[in-house]
């Protein structure tokens, strides 16, 4: 028995004779927390409308628990969906929302009502049973919104962006709040952002799309630590990208210097992709740097500043505690386990 | 101050052609004219309509557009649903053909189905031809609840097709999503969200149906069939305008009270229900 809840193979999923999701692999272990990671249109909202059962895929298979879901209708999938604007049901009080499913199951009524109210508990809006939905803000539609799926106890449950109409304050909670109820009541999250920190916020694991691909599957850590592609490193936080030349094991060079990396298996004087956190570059005196530059504007960003600086035809970004004026001329220090090697795109 | 005068036109016209008429019809129907051309107040116009012939016209005239009101709703919410549900190239061209006979006169309409159902008409053509014995179509209340339910159609199909067209989709996934089949689905989400459409769809029909007198004069001759045409005959023939006027208050005050019992039965949340016509 594998752990794979649900798995995808060679899915494709096609509009009109345009390939939306091409050709994906990827699979969800019990009791994760995977996020689906991608800019608008990358094909991860498909994708999870295919786990659902919405859309059948063009071509590719899928499993839950090792039985071929393909072409099942999504009623009789055990799997139920939070929806990015809630679809709470508005001819229906909020004790009838959260019933719905319970209801087609044929629960005693006594039964359905103590789940509700447990359910209600869970998500902090108890007494809202008698409320309409027209009468609850958008944080509450969102709660019971999880709320009307939870009660199904689905073996997995899929959420599309459903943080995405929230204020940031209350996104934020949200995120925590969601976390701890995946980890309490051990379901399967499928997860789908276009919000990078709220990714590596709460998954266990992260897949990565852009133009219906996965760019990368991994940890956040691994992902934010080791992208695999520029594309990656960019989308998932600011990013340093410069063209280099990998000139063999363990040495590159960009900006007109050779660097020593960590990075090897490359072709000799490969051409590739250099990738530097702006949090990872030092600023130090014009005579101790690798570089030189000079700070072309300076950003206060709360937690620390967003320095730009011009060195050569080059634009670093550059994150730091410490400030340095505009116009200033500064040194640019970087240690090996700072540049990061990519393949570059095609 | 621009706000109130800007709404002069509106309420000027309100009171010409909504609240003068109406007054000037209770008026006429409260007043008897004696032989002598004396006018009096008396309400003997209104005992009067409650003569068991003019009830009989009433009853007959109730029962025939529930009858054909509850046909349209019959044939037009599946109709509405096939076009909601219809791929959008083919969906603009279906409800243009829905709307196209709207265009042609109404009396060109009805005229046309006294020459398919007539005696000589392309039925009897056609069954005469296969050797069949003629039947009378035509003067016939099954003719008059043919010409309602073929005239008023689209009034029943459009602001359910409205509805539907509007209703977000992810509810219906929503529903699915937690465990409903197509029918669970239909019965417990579509269908009860597009009450506010069947809701005008019912009093656009309703209301044309019970006051009719064209169709029933022309696809039933000329006999006192329904309320409409006891009125059309107060005014036109037996030239009695305070009878008429009784008679047309009584008319509109039964439509007033049904379209009350119809929203009392939408029931639901008040804010919900937009497309009805109070």
């Amino acid at each position: 028995m594998s752990d794979k809840i649900v798995k995808g193979l060679n899915i494709t999923k096609e509009f009109n004779g345009v390939a939306v999701v091409k050709n994906i692999d990827f699979w969800v272990k019990k009791n994760q927390f995977l996020t689906i990671l991608g800019p608008s249109g990358c094909g991860k909202t498909t994708t999870l409308r295919m786990i659902a059962g919405f859309e059948i895929p063009t071509s590719g298979k899928l499993y839950f628990e090792g039985q071929e879901i393909t072409n099942t209708p999504p009623y009789l999938r055990p799997i139920n969906t939070v929806f990015q604007k809630y679809a709470l049901f508005p001819h229906m009080n909020i004790y009838e929302n959260i019933a719905f499913g319970l209801r087609i199951k044929k629960l005693p009524e006594k039964e359905i009502a103590l789940k509700i109210s447990k359910m209600l508990e869970l998500v902090n809006l108890r007494g809202f049973e008698k409320r309409s939905v027209a009468s609850l803000s958008g944080g509450q539609q969102q709660r019971i919104a999880i709320a009307r799926a939870l009660v199904n106890e689905p073996k997995v449950l899929l959420l599309d962006e459903p943080l995405g109409a929230l204020d940031l304050k209350l996104r934020k909670e949200m995120q925590i709040e969601l976390k701890n109820m995946q980890k309490e009541l051990g379901i399967t999250f499928v997860y789908v952002t276009h919000d990078q920190e709220e990714a590596l916020t709460m998954s266990d694991k992260i897949i990565i799309m852009n133009h219906g691909e996965i760019q990368q599957i991994g940890s956040p850590t691994d992902i934010y630590n080791e992208p695999e592609n520029a594309f990656v490193a960019d989308f998932i936080g600011e990013s340093n990208i410069f063209k280099g030349t990998m000139v063999r094991d363990r040495y590159v060079t960009f900006a007109n210097r050779g660097f020593d990396c960590v990075d090897f298996g490359f072709a000799p004087n490969a051409p590739v992709d250099v990738v530097i956190r702006p949090e990872d570059v030092r600023l130090v005196e014009p005579a101790t740097g690798l570089l030189k530059g000079i700070v072309k504007s300076v950003v206060f960003k709360g937690v620390h500043y967003e320095m730009l600086v011009n060195e050569g035809d080059r634009v670093w970004m550059v994150h730091s505690t410490t400030m340095v004026p505009e116009g200033d001329e500064v040194g640019i220090w970087l240690t090996p386990d700072d540049i990061h090697i990519m393949d570059q795109e095609v | 101050m621009i706000k109130r005068l800007s709404s002069g036109p509106y309420l000027f016209w309100m009171l010409m052609f909504v609240i003068v008429p109406i007054v000037m019809i209770l008026a006429f129907s409260m007043v008897t004219v004696t032989s002598g051309g004396d006018w009096s107040f008396s309400l003997s116009n209104f005992s009067r309509a409650f003569d068991p012939i003019y009830i009989a016209v009433l009853g007959r005239s109730l029962k025939i557009a529930l009858e054909a009101t509850f046909i349209c709703f019959i044939l037009g919410y599946p109709m509405a649903m096939i076009l909601a549900k219809m791929p959008v190239k083919y969906r603009t061209f279906s409800v243009m053909l829905f709307v196209v006979p709207m265009w042609m006169n109404f009396l060109l309409r009805t005229y046309a189905w006294m020459t398919i159902l007539g005696k000589n008409g392309i039925i009897n053509g056609l069954l005469s031809l296969l050797g069949l014995p003629n039947v009378t179509f035509l003067y016939t209340e099954g003719a008059v609840l043919l010409g309602m339910v073929y005239n008023f159609l689209p009034f029943m199909v459009l602001p359910i097709y409205t509805v539907l067209m509007k209703m977000d989709q992810s509810l219906v996934e929503a529903a699915e999503d937690l465990g409903g089949d197509k029918r669970t689905v239909f019965r417990k989400v579509i269908f009860p969200l597009s009450i506010p459409g069947i809701l005008s769809g019912v009093s656009m029909v309703f209301m044309p149906s019970v006051s009719t007198f064209v169709i029933s004069n022309l696809l039933y001759g000329g006999q006192y069939m329904l309320i409409g045409n006891l009125i059309e005959q107060q005014f036109l023939v037996v030239n009695d305008w305070n009878f008429g006027s009784a008679v047309a208050m009584i008319l509109m005050l039964l439509i007033l009270a049904s379209m009350a019992i119809m929203n009392r039965f939408g029931g639901g949340n008040p804010e919900e229900r937009g497309a009805n016509l109070w």
